[in-house]
């Protein structure tokens, strides 16, 4: 199990989660590290542009393409999921990967009436559903969501607000979760054993 | 197809206050005495149904740092839901080691006083969402005045007008904690959750006062609010997780139920 650590993110959380799964990470702080790793979990935290430009300046840019491009298995986690679409309206001149279509947009434009950003446990609602990738509630904290995606890449979403925002997109063995599986109790754990299995099958 | 949504469920979190290695509690901030291990507190809570855990160094600001380091990283290693640290953070520096060991939200009063910019530099590295603007409100007479350092002193602000602060300069989230309700355990200050809640355009728990679940339930009305802290209740086995769980859930459910019958 690989991590990227590009200095922005729960990577403590996130490699403590991943024991209790039972997989050992190994930090991805160099391209190089790319070519070995079987499975690689990307999260994220904070400011999409924060973590786009870490990514370059570790110079794992073209890396992390490269590895989805050759169909290797790749997991986002929170901001680590927005980067994997093509940008977000938080840093207007930072692109994201593009792996999926759509792009990120505040939660108020939704309804600028609420409360952001929207945190707490939240329900999801599967789209399609197998017992590794379904999960029932999830600990969110997040301003920005998915817009324009394509719905075949839909997992599961929740609801903010009245609107549905997306919660888990995937496309062969790349998958996203907006949500923090490795802080939503054993079942989250539960859940990222399930997903990792599912992306390196 | 209508769009529920769990809205008045909000986030229970456990305020852990620390003092050399001991969970400490007092009343409104004084009389601090140790009454057990935090480690295999923040554990139970976590097996009991806690959302989020909250751990305080409870005299890091006297002394000017912030000592949880390795309590922190034995709780990340077994407790799997947020976990926010306060006390003593005064720096980038500071929040950056906290993050490291496995803090998920560092929480800043004291500092932010004297340096306002704290908040918004540990925003942009971390994005707001992971720091926590703390305020301890006390009454006066025509509404409430923040404190500082565990309640010891005085600032001449305003709660209201710390609300605003505090999310101009990029808090993500707002922890405010009644010094005079503290401990006193005969439940929350209600008019200082409406007033923040409906002032904050942030995500606003409210702490000090749990006697029991009742107490808990009247504030799961107050709609904007997002969380409730708790730290006497649960630390004298006062409220029972489980139970307040299945009640809150009960709560929401009930004006569903008349409505299909109506």
């Amino acid at each position: 199990m690989s991590v990227i650590d590009h200095g922005i993110g729960n990577i403590g959380s996130i490699t403590n989660a991943l024991r209790v799964c039972g997989y050992d990470s190994t930090l991805i702080r160099d391209p190089d590290e790319l070519n070995d790793a079987s499975i690689v979990v990307l999260p994220g935290v904070g400011n999409f542009g924060g973590v786009m430009s870490a990514i370059q300046e570790a110079g794992l840019h073209e890396a992390i393409r490269g590895y989805v491009f050759e169909d290797r298995p790749l997991l986002g986690i929170c901001v680590g999921m927005q980067v994997l679409f093509q940008g977000s309206t938080e840093s207007p001149d930072s692109n994201g990967f593009g792996f999926f279509s759509g792009k990120l947009n505040h939660l108020s434009s939704l309804d600028s009436t609420k409360v952001t950003p929207s945190v707490g446990w939240k329900e999801l609602i599967h789209v399609t559903t197998t017992d590794e990738l379904s999960l029932k509630e999830a600990y969110f904290v997040h301003s920005y969501f998915a817009a324009g995606i394509d719905s075949a890449d839909l997992i599961s979403s929740y609801v903010w607000e009245g609107h549905l925002v997306p919660s888990h997109v995937g496309r062969g063995r790349v998958q996203g979760v907006q949500f923090h599986p490795e802080k939503s109790r054993l079942e989250g754990l539960r859940f990222l054993h399930g997903v990792l299995q599912d992306i390196s099958k | 197809m209508v769009l529920e949504e769990s809205r008045y469920v909000k986030r229970i979190v456990a305020r852990l206050d620390v003092k050399s290695n001991f969970l400490i509690k007092g009343v409104r901030f004084e009389g601090l005495r140790k009454i057990g291990d935090p480690a295999s507190a923040a554990l139970k809570y976590y097996e009991d149904g806690i959302d989020e855990i909250f751990l305080v160094d409870n005299v890091a600001s006297l002394y000017g740092r912030n000592h949880l380091g390795s309590l922190l990283e034995e709780v990340a290693r077994d407790v799997f839901v947020p976990l926010t640290v306060g006390g003593g953070i005064r720096n980038l520096g500071d929040a950056e080691e906290l993050f490291g060991l496995g803090a998920d939200k560092i929480a800043i009063n004291t500092a932010s006083f004297s340096n306002p910019s704290l908040i918004t530099e540990v925003a942009n590295k971390f994005g707001s969402q992971a720091v926590v603007g703390s305020v301890q409100a006390q009454r006066t007479l025509g509404g409430w005045e923040c404190l500082v350092e565990q309640g010891r002193d005085r600032t001449g602000v305003s709660v209201i007008e710390r609300v605003q602060q505090l999310t101009n300069l990029g808090a993500g989230e707002l922890l405010v904690t009644s010094v005079d309700n503290d401990g006193v355990q005969r439940g929350f200050d209600a008019e200082l959750a409406e007033v923040v809640a409906a002032t904050s355009t942030l995500p606003v728990v409210i702490g000090g006062g749990c006697g029991g679940i009742d107490d808990v339930l009247e504030m799961v009305k107050i709609e904007k609010l997002s969380g409730l802290a708790l730290a006497s209740a649960l630390h004298f086995d006062i409220v029972n997780l489980g139970e307040l769980k299945a009640k809150m859930k009960q709560q929401h459910q009930k004006p569903m139920i008349e409505g299909n019958f109506a």
